[in-house]
């Protein structure tokens, strides 16, 4: 633990060799990480964080990249608590996606968001492919609105001037000016919810569809990740869908599904009745779905699941993920990402590896 | 210049722990720790603990010592992570996050009643106004934190109003053994004394081992009268029946500190909410724990609430 004697503080100061341009620095598409740990989407509130813990937070985020919760075209409740219960070793958790809508996250959130000193990946799910294509457009206009796009003179005073059209030239298409500071993370992997999303994500032809109907609204170099479920019989198939639908990294895995009994009545005790495991518990089964997605698709890959030590983020890594995002642990310590980030620049000192040298290794010969 | 302190995530170390009747009392020194208001909580998880998300506890008691305070927390033994805090020895080094959420906001509670056309020299201060405070079960924790704020009130060093109503102390307990905890509020009373002010405690128990023999809420339907103010922590039901007693009543208000259960603390997870009275969800660690009662129970049917 980083413990600073002055406060007493378990510090969210960015432990040295993690600053952008050291020996961590890492490559998302697009995105300049600069280290490889980032948090998982629905476990870290940063500006929640900030209102409570203070402002340093937003000054300087724990994370290389920040994701915020799963944002959906229309505004939603959420599940009827409870909505969690801590099982053997992990998180049983039936949340729902609340939020507040795409147009009200743009509004207040994304303003906020644009001004954090690391890059942002918005994570969109939706109920039909539909819905992901007029969220992720919403999107696309509020971030041509703030950051300007490229190759259309008027966009920057006027966006709506300049409407994307589907299937115009790719030369003519206008070019976003934020792909190196904004990324999209489409989550077709929530089992809390009971159309879209999941069922998408299980599907290959169906995400391979989505995808290609998504990379129409948020064009090339900008990043689209896929974040999969790993509640499939073959992680493999839908995730060369992904990559060929258009995904430029995938994010692996959200929870897996399960069913906790309310041990006096024997009745399903979320109120969602089942829920999506998350914790050390899934850890092994996460890092076997990197490990074998690596195997088939050539696009960079976010390890996600149960990742608690810095043994967790070098398994992931040398599993074949480039970045790795930390989940359910972050609850215990909301600075978790940016300790793990100092101690993983550690390890490869004492391993004498660099990063790239790692990521990957578990495929290598011998 | 003095450094602001923030809640934050810190690392304490146990200095004492003992029996308080059925629950246990432990005391965790905590460097740097950010001064709280009574009903805030803190997230708490044991160094090396097996358990995997930090639990939700109140903050019971608050002392500075050098640049950070000793914490006392009142712990009921009902499950892994609760036992394992219970039976801490001294040494042990635990992870305590916070304070946290919004606590009893004596300000407002201790406001004034607003004067409705009658003399105004009657109603203001009246010295035969109460705070009433009922507690079920491990539901005293908070209360011995809210007993030294009254009395330190008024410059005392803690940044709370001059207390200008009497504190009558109910409590509920199961049985003899859970009702030996109401020493937790010994130190709280003594230092009312010492501050001039009087308070009174009445205890109850459910098989009339100690006190009188009944729901708390029976000693709370004959004490309560208009213009009490009514803080109550304790089991939901208890809650509720205080809610039901209380809002028949002209000019009581009341202050509840409810629970849910919590993985983050800090609006994180989403995962504390609970129904307010409008029919919103609302987080329990951002909104509350203290709610008033017209947010958290609103207009629920009078004999549902009281059983
Ligand atoms: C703001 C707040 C303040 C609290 N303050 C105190 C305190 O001062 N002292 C104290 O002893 N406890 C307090 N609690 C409750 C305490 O957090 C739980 O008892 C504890 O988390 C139980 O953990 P466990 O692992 O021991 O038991 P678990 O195995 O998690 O639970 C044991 C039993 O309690 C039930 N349970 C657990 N948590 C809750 C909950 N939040 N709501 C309803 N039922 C639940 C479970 O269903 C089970 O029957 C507080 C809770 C909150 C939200
Ligand atoms: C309380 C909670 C809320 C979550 N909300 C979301 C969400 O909104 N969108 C999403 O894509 N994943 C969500 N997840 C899944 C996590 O991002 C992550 O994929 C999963 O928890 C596995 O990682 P972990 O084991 O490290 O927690 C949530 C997980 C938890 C525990
Ligand atoms: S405990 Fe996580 S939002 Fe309240």
């Amino acid at each position: 633990m980083i413990f600073s004697p002055d406060n007493g503080a378990l510090s969210s100061c960015l432990p040295p060799g993690t600053e952008p341009g050291g020996p961590l620095t890492t490559q998302l598409g697009p995105l300049t990480l600069a280290h490889p740990l980032i948090n998982a989407s629905g476990t870290f509130d940063l500006l929640e964080a900030a209102e409570v813990l203070g402002q340093e937070f937003v000054a300087r985020p724990p994370v290389a990249a920040y994701v915020p919760k799963t944002v959906t075209l229309h505004a939603r409740r959420g599940n009827e608590p409870p909505r969690l219960v801590e099982t053997a070793s992990g998180l049983m958790n039936s949340i729902g996606l609340p939020n507040q809508g795409v147009e009200e996250f743009c509004r207040h959130d994304l303003p906020r968001l644009l001004g954090l000193p690391c890059p942002l990946i918005v994570n969109v799910a939706g109920f039909t492919p539909e819905e992901y294509v007029l969220a992720v457009e919403r999107l696309r206009w509020a971030l041509d609105e703030a950051l300007g796009v490229y190759g259309s003179a008027c966009a920057a005073s006027s966006p709506s001037a300049a409407p994307y059209v589907a299937g115009r030239d790719e030369a003519a298409r206008p070019k976003p000016a934020w792909a190196w500071r904004v990324g999209l993370e489409v989550n077709i992997s929530c089992p809390n919810v009971h159309s879209g999303c999941m069922s998408i994500g299980t599907d290959p032809d169906e995400t391979f569809a989505l995808l290609r109907a998504l990379r129409e609204v948020w064009p090339e170099p900008a990043l689209l990740v896929a974040k999969l479920t790993p509640n499939v019989t073959d992680i493999q198939a839908v995730a060369e869908a992904a990559e060929r639908g258009g995904a430029g990294a995938l994010a692996l895995v959200n929870t897996f599904k399960g069913l906790v009994l309310d041990p006096v009545s024997l009745r399903p005790l979320l109120g969602g009745v089942t829920g999506g495991l998350s914790g050390p518990a899934i850890k092994p089964l996460a890092l076997r779905a990197v490990f074998e997605v690596r195997q088939r698709v050539g696009i960079p890959l976010i390890g996600i699941g149960g990742v608690e030590t810095v043994v967790d983020v070098v398994d992931f890594l040398a599993a074949g993920a480039s970045v790795v995002a930390v989940g359910a642990a972050g609850f215990r310590d909301p600075c978790l990402p940016a300790r793990l980030a100092g101690e993983l620049g550690e390890q490869l000192r004492r391993r004498s590896l660099s990063l790239a040298e790692l990521i990957g290794v578990a495929h290598a010969a011998g | 210049m003095p450094t602001v302190r923030q809640p934050a995530l810190r690392l304490g170390e146990v200095v004492f722990c003992c029996e308080a009747g059925a629950f246990s009392r432990v005391r965790v020194e905590v460097p740097g720790w950010a001064p709280a208001r009574p009903g805030q909580f803190a997230m708490l998880h044991v160094e090396g603990s097996a358990r995997f998300l930090a639990r939700p506890f109140s903050l019971s008691d608050e002392e500075p010592r050098g640049a950070g305070a000793v914490l006392t927390f009142v712990v009921a033994p009902v499950g892994p992570a609760s036992q394992e805090l219970a039976n801490l020895r001294p040494g042990a080094r635990l992870s305590v996050l916070g304070p946290l959420g919004r606590g009893f906001d004596l300000e407002e509670i201790l406001a004034p009643a607003p004067a409705r056309g009658a003399c105004p020299a009657a109603l203001a201060g009246s010295p035969r106004r109460r705070l009433v405070i009922v507690a079920g079960g491990v539901g005293i924790a908070p209360f011995p934190l809210l007993l030294r704020t009254l009395a330190q009130g008024g410059g005392g060093g803690r940044s709370a109003p001059v207390c200008t109503r009497t504190p009558l102390l109910l409590c509920g307990f199961r049985d003899q053994a859970q009702a030996e905890a109401v020493s937790v509020l010994q130190e709280g009373t003594e230092e009312l004394r010492r501050a001039g002010m009087g308070s009174g405690l009445l205890c109850a128990t459910d098989d009339g081992s100690v006190g009188f023999h009944g729901p708390v809420t029976e000693l709370l339907r004959r004490e309560v009268s208009s213009g009490d103010r009514v803080v109550a922590c304790g089991p939901p039901a208890m809650c509720r029946a205080v809610w039901g007693l209380c809002r028949g009543i002209s000019d009581v208000q009341c202050w509840f500190s409810l629970e849910a259960r919590m993985a983050c603390g800090v609006g994180s997870c989403h995962g504390c909410v609970i129904p307010l009275a409008d029919g919103s969800l609302a987080k329990v660690c951002r909104r509350g724990p203290v709610l008033r009662g017209e947010e958290a129970f609103g207009e629920v049917e009078h004999d549902l609430l009281t059983r």
